[in-house]
């Protein structure tokens, strides 16, 4: 059953090639022949060789076989003058084996066109006619008398021809009439090769030309085969390399297929042609190769080429060469060829014809010259700010649909000067440049603007896609505070924004201004948009503007966009536009690359620093990539592992982001440390505060300006009444130090020295991480939670030394308030204006009091210190609540224990010191105390 | 300057530190820190951060263990910066005749030290080995010392009469070495003995 099966599996098996012979049982398997040793055998058995004698290579003989006795034997010397007559002439094939001629030789001899065929008569009109390639007679040695004689022999096509009435010299065909042509070539056309003497191939044909009889028909004009051999070669074109058969035996090669040649043409040429293959027969000849060693004939090798051999001239050549019979023989018989001809010689296709007329010139209108005058700058018109008449015009136009353009007194308004309409406004007029708007608004106005401001932010804020339009900003006096703006949905915001373009969109569509010019399908909604909400229309029915393909989200972006564009187009012509930078990026670009943390503005700082409130203000914080080769050569881990950038991050950012927007920050009002920053830093942690990023673009630049002018200005007026409490403060700390007496003297030095001591975080910074650092005992851990309040303690002690120092600074921010106040009395109390007051005078904490500090300085205060702590924030955070009592306690004595806490302070300190208990840190404290001393002394 | 195999960032007055690796000396800087508006007039490296001060008034501390880069507005420009020794301040002298020791975590000002001149050159500071002084060159051709904590001015050490050009203090000892008008100097306290005390 096995054996069946099996025989069945190979018979379907299909197999290929030849199997391997089944190995015998003890048989070793063959090793494989090695390369070197294999060897490629012809059909008789015999190595074939690779590289051959006539292939490249060089053996004397088969495989060095001369002489030997399956060699190939010189043969012997034999005199030729006994026996002359049996020269015999050896070609190459002579000295060939019969793999060479056969069909992958060098000679192959397989298929070429016999002699029978290959006429050897030269061509009488050999000159003209190019060469036809490739036909060449293998074997030329027998041809040498062919010329003398003439051909034995006629071929058979030229023999079927003559019965036919053929003639040497005619064309094959109909007869035509006509006047034959002269086969011959102008002695000036141009002929390739060297040309026989003129005289000799010409003279038969020259009296044909002389009588032209009008009623006889001739026989068609001769034709040359077309040359249908492609361009293979680099060439130059007409270039004809040396033929090998022509250096080998001259005559052979001259000789080319032609069926056309007449018997009686080679006789009348029969010198000429002998004395020329004569001297062509052997050898290389030519100029270029000088007398070869086997010519026996140097007559030639100083014939002079002359110039008459060559074209001087470019003409045309007779129309008839060589095209007859190719395409369209009609043409040919029309002698008188039409104008158009000229235009187009060449091949008509099949199916088409030449137009009969000459298609009209396409006619080219030049661009109109521009005036020596233009500049390529386009003024927008004046645009008619927001105002009382606006909103009254622009409600009539809500409903007079369309009649807009052609309101002249619409068109009136925007005529008027900046001038006029301040007029109209009754602004005052502006003194001189100053840095914004605001200050060019009454008390009120400004008060005013606020509220409109804040309205708007709250609607943006209720709104997911950020609109923030410079109209919020800018002075919309007369609108109602909250009433318009207070409108949420998405209709009722087509509407609004409708109010709020207003008188301006008048403008809008019909100007230049095409913000969406790089998306022409997308500017002509816009335009239909902008026109439209001209003619008060509304909600759905401008929805029909928009692709329908779009989304409803993409639909309601688009419109946003449409609004925005409407509106910034609006902005850039108000009057404040003047007073605006030029925009960083292009008004139609929706994505911006910025620097996605750009340092705050600068002014901003400048109070701060004037204040001497550095830290928060002061400070801007940016993620950073550093490069990674840096990071290693730095030894620090890549805080970016998988990030590409280098440097700041940029972001592709929607240019009216809400993020762009951000509310200010807070000025603070303690004068020289950072713990009331602290405070409010804890206080409103959740609020933004860097008034960076505003400067986007125009729109943001001017609602920025607006806000800044309000903080400078509070600033200012705090400014003012902070400047006493500067100098007071300064003397508190030394007034501390003045005043020992209840100190208990251990270390009076150290003592002093503490409480003259400005800011805690100093000691932080400076002893407390390095202690640290130093060990991480428990106990260690236990003295820095106690230091901990201390310093905080005693912080909040610096920096309200005293009563004085203390009710100075919270009147301070009282009086900030109040200022700040006094300037926005009444506003609504919502949130955003609560951030608001606080940006410009921050509210007091609730309880200011010491207690409160404290917490806040708790929960703050590890500032600089809490990196290295991090792994003991557990510890720590059990700590607190306990030191949070304490400091409770502490803190209720502290305004009549002033003194009494130096002492508590200062034995905190010791015990923290005691139990650090690092030399290092004790030296530290000694040499705090030394150090000064020695440089004192020097 | 910069430790070895380390990159080291010269800064330049086109407002760019470039940082090169020696190691590989390539020619081309490994990155380029543009962020300054105007040139850089100093350059200090920690063992993760690069400080820099630039002539538009802000200190830059570019963190690289955090990928942090901290900005602190001066205002006035800032012609020398260097860390405490401790790593935890950053002192920077400005050219308003002010030398301020910022916080270097929050950016909050710790102290002010004025008295010394201050406007037209470039001049250093320095911190003293305890970090218990704050020293500067002047133009008036003193270097001033003050208190680290109290501010107070504890020395003026007369060195020339022209501007002091440099100053730099010994990283572990009592020692400071002073370039003014040709001529350095270098200071050590009273009680140094091996060599001649210039006091």
């Amino acid at each position: 059953k096995m054996a069946e099966s099996s025989d069945s599996e190979e018979e379907d098996l299909v197999s290929y090639g030849s199997a391997l012979q089944p190995l015998q049982e003890g048989e070793r398997i063959k090793k494989p022949v090695p390369l070197q040793e294999q060897t490629v055998t012809d059909a008789k058995g015999r190595y074939q060789r690779f590289h051959g004698a006539f292939t490249g290579g060089f053996s004397a003989g088969y495989f060095n076989t001369v002489g030997t006795k399956e060699g190939w034997t010189p043969s012997a010397f034999v005199s030729s003058r006994q026996k002359r007559a049996d020269r015999t002439v050896f070609g190459p094939e002579d000295f060939m084996d019969e793999e060479d001629l056969s069909e992958f030789g060098i000679a192959p001899k397989d298929i070429t066109t016999t002699d029978d065929f290959a006429s050897k008569a030269k061509d009488r009109i050999k000159e003209k006619a190019r060469q036809i390639a490739g036909v060449v007679a293998p074997i030329p040695g027998t041809t040498a008398f062919d010329d003398l004689i003439g051909p034995s022999k006629i071929t058979v096509g030229v023999e079927l021809l003559r019965k036919m009435g053929w003639k040497e010299g005619q064309g094959i065909g109909p007869r035509v009439k006509r006047k034959p042509r002269r086969q011959k070539p102008d002695p000036t056309v141009k002929i390739y090769g060297c040309a026989l003497p003129p005289g000799l191939s010409e003279g038969s044909e020259d009296e044909e030309d002389e009588y032209q009889p009008e009623n006889v028909t001739f026989a068609p004009k001769d034709v040359m085969p077309v040359d249908l051999t492609p361009k293979e070669n680099v060439h130059g074109l007409g270039y004809k390399g040396l033929d090998p058969s022509q250096a080998l035996f001259g005559a052979s090669g001259r000789e080319h297929l032609n069926l056309f040649t007449g018997g009686s043409e080679e006789t009348s040429n029969l010198l000429g042609d002998l004395r020329h293959s004569k001297g062509r027969k052997l050898g290389i000849t030519g100029q270029a190769f000088g007398v070869g060693a086997l010519e026996e004939e140097d007559d030639d090798i100083y014939a002079t080429d002359t110039l008459s051999k060559y074209d001087t001239v470019l003409k045309d050549e007779e129309p008839g060469d060589g095209l007859y019979g190719w395409t369209a023989p009609k043409q040919y018989k029309s002698k008188k060829r039409p104008e158009r001809d000229f235009k187009y010689i060449g091949k008509v296709l099949a199916g088409f014809s030449l137009a009969s007329k000459p298609s009209a010139p396409v006619k080219i209108y030049p661009p109109p010259s521009l005036p020596r005058t233009y500049r390529p700058v386009h003024h927008f018109r004046p645009v008619l700010p927001a105002g009382s008449e606006s909103c009254r015009l622009q409600r009539a136009l809500e409903h007079s649909a369309g009649k807009l353009e052609s309101d002249p007194a619409q068109h009136g308004r925007h005529a008027l000067s900046a001038a006029q309409r301040r007029e109209q406004l009754g602004e005052a007029e502006l003194k001189g440049p100053a840095s914004s708007v605001l200050e060019y608004l009454s008390e009120k106005d400004r008060e005013r603007l606020k509220q409109v401001k804040q309205a708007s932010e709250q609607q943006m804020k209720a709104k997911p896609v950020p609109q923030q339009s410079p109209s919020e900003a800018k002075p919309v006096p007369q609108q109602s505070p909250s009433g318009r703006f207070q409108l949420a949905s998405r209709e009722d915001d087509a509407h609004k924004w409708q109010t709020l373009l207003g008188g301006q969109l008048a403008n809008a569509g019909s100007s230049d201004f095409k913000p969406f010019a790089k998306n022409p399908e997308k500017q002509n909604r816009y335009e239909n948009f902008v026109k439209s909400l001209k003619q008060g229309e509304r909600g759905e029915r401008l929805e029909r503007f928009f692709d329908q393909n779009m989304t409803e989200w993409e639909r309601g972006r688009e419109q946003e966009e449409f609004f925005r564009a409407a509106m910034f187009y609006r902005s850039s012509n108000s009057t404040l536009s003047s007073r605006f930078t030029r925009a960083k990026y292009e008004d139609d670009v929706d994505k911006v690359e910025v620097p996605r943390d750009q340092e705050n503005d600068i002014d901003d700082k400048e109070t701060a620093v004037k204040m001497k409130m550095f830290g928060k203000l002061t400070r801007d914080n940016f993620e950073w990539h550093p490069d990674k080769l840096l990071c290693k050569r730095f030894n620090v881990r890549d805080p970016y592992p998988d990030s590409s950038v280098v440097g700041l991050p940029k972001v592709k950012r929607d240019k009216y982001s809400v993020f762009n927007f951000l509310t200010v920050t807070e000025p603070t009002t303690s004068a020289t440390q950072a713990t009331n920053e602290k405070i409010q830093e804890s206080n409103s942690l959740n609020k933004p505060k860097k008034s960076s990023r505003w400067d986007v673009s125009d729109k943001e630049k001017e609602k920025k300006d607006s806000i800044s002018e309000f903080i400078s200005l509070a600033r200012s007026k705090a400014d003012a009444q902070q400047q006493p409490p500067v100098p007071a403060k300064e003397e508190c700390g030394t007034g501390t130090t003045e005043t020992p007496p209840s100190v208990v003297t251990d270390e009076d030095k150290d003592q002093e020295e503490e409480s003259k001591r400005p800011p805690m975080d100093l000691f932080k910074a400076i002893f407390v991480s390095s202690s640290d650092e130093k060990s991480s005992s428990s106990e260690e851990e236990e003295s820095d939670e106690e230091e901990q309040p201390a310093t905080s303690e005693r912080q909040s002690e610096t920096t309200k030394p005293v009563d004085v120092a203390d009710s100075s600074s919270s009147n301070l921010q009282e009086n900030v308030t109040a200022t700040t106040d006094s300037g926005i009395p009444s506003l609504p109390t919502s949130k955003q204006e609560l951030d608001a007051a606080e940006e410009f005078g921050p509210k007091l904490p609730p309880a200011f009091s010491s207690g409160r500090l404290c917490k806040h300085l708790e929960s703050t205060f590890p500032g600089p210190s809490r990196k290295e702590k991090h792994r003991k924030i557990r510890e720590r955070h059990k700590a607190k609540k306990e030191r949070k009592r304490k400091k409770e306690k502490k803190k209720k004595h502290k305004k009549q224990k002033n003194k009494g806490k130096h002492k508590n302070k200062k034995s905190e300190k010791e015990s923290s010191s005691d139990t650090t208990d690092s030399s290092d840190s004790l030296s530290d404290m000694d040499t705090t105390g030394l150090s000064p001393k020695e440089l004192l002394r020097r | 300057f910069s430790p070895p195999c380390t990159p080291f960032p010269p800064g330049s007055i086109d407002s760019t530190v470039r940082c090169w690796d020696c190691r590989s000396r390539r020619p081309d800087p490994i990155q380029v820190l543009d962020e300054a508006k105007d040139g850089i007039s100093s350059v200090k490296l920690s063992a993760y951060e690069i400080l820099t001060g630039s002539v538009d008034g802000r200190v830059r501390r570019y963190d690289l263990r955090t990928g942090q880069l901290c900005s602190d507005y001066i205002g006035s420009p800032i012609t020398s910066v260097c860390f405490s020794k401790d790593g935890q301040c950053v002192l920077a002298a400005s050219l308003d005749s002010t030398l301020r020791l910022l916080d270097k975590d929050t950016g909050e000002l710790l102290g002010e030290y004025t008295g010394h001149r201050s406007t037209t050159y470039r001049l250093d500071c320095v911190l003293n080995e305890l970090d218990t002084h704050v020293g500067c060159a002047s133009e008036d051709g003193h270097v001033y010392f003050w208190d680290l904590l109290e501010g107070s001015l504890a020395l003026r050490l007369p060195v020339g009469q022209g501007v002091v050009q440099s100053l730099a203090f010994h990283p572990s000892l009592p020692c400071l070495l002073v370039a003014t008008q040709g001529q350095v100097t270098l200071w050590r306290e009273d009680t140094f003995q091996p060599q001649g005390d210039p006091d």
